[in-house]
């Protein structure tokens, strides 16, 4: 018989309930998003928390991961533009050398700061903007 | 490569743009910052590189493209991040760059970025 569906209205789909023959528990689903992760596949894994939640509404763990593994937002943030950091690439190129092993922060072409420890360089990129108002190009490690 | 801003950090890193790349990924001592803020997605991933296959955890981060002309954009990344990384910092296809719209102009070798919408 046909049923006839208005077009603004929906329909649930309610997929058929698991029966006992069948191997599905949450762990299989958790077993499936974590072999869709390793295989590099994100929609993978979506769709097996999405398929898991529907099964098993209210696993915590099910709804942690499709809400962790939900599409993520992009938007558009305001903000300075970066200036021209090519003095700074020609920097890296020239002069980079007797750093090799360190990380550096650069900013207009100039050597800001250098250390083994990147966290002690960020500090003092940190410092820089924040007391000498200057702006910090990028930092980078120097293979 | 292309400074990137990874919330946490706050300032930029060079991050190598590879579409072959599944995850955003950072060198050790830029995860372990931001592996003392956040919580992973899910452990013990395993990723296939050319340098052996590696285990770490995946995280969601969101990472901003800082812009010279136009507008910095923040995508929520998924990042990939192991202590026993030992390669650059990648930008990665199912990480991030899946979720912009962008371009590579060689000649000029600038990198363009926008919103898919």
């Amino acid at each position: 018989m046909l049923r006839f569906m208005k077009s603004g209205a929906a329909q649930r789909l309610d997929l058929p309930a698991p029966d006992d023959s069948e191997s599905v528990t949450p762990e299989s689903f958790l077993a499936d998003i974590h072999a869709a992760l390793n295989a590099g596949s994100l929609a993978g894994a979506r769709e097996c928390a999405e398929r898991g939640l529907s099964y098993f509404p209210d696993h915590a763990e099910l709804q942690r991961l499709h809400w962790a593994l939900r599409p993520g937002e992009v938007r558009r943030v305001p903000g300075p533009r970066m200036p021209d950091p090519r003095p700074s690439y020609d920097w890296l190129r020239k002069s980079s050398a007797p750093f090799q092993g360190q990380w550096v922060a650069l900013g207009a072409g100039e050597l800001l700061a250098a250390s083994e420890d990147f966290q002690e360089v960020l500090e003092r990129a940190r410092e820089i903007q924040e007391k000498d108002r200057r702006h910090v190009d990028f930092i980078h490690f120097v293979e | 490569m292309i400074p990137v801003v990874p919330r946490l950090i706050e300032n930029p890193v060079m991050a190598v743009v590879d579409t072959a790349a599944p995850w955003c990924i950072f060198k050790p001592m830029i995860g372990g910052l931001i592996r003392a803020h956040l919580s992973p997605v899910d452990q013990n991933v395993k990723l296939s590189t050319r340098l052996g296959v590696i285990p770490g955890d995946l995280y969601r981060l969101p990472i901003t493209l800082p812009a010279e002309e136009g507008e910095n954009l923040e995508v929520e990344a998924t990042i990939f991040l192991s202590p026993e990384w030992r390669g650059e910092n990648f930008v990665g296809y199912l990480g991030l760059l899946q979720r912009i719209r962008f371009a590579v102009d060689p000649q000029s070798n600038l990198f363009y970025f926008g919103n898919l919408g």
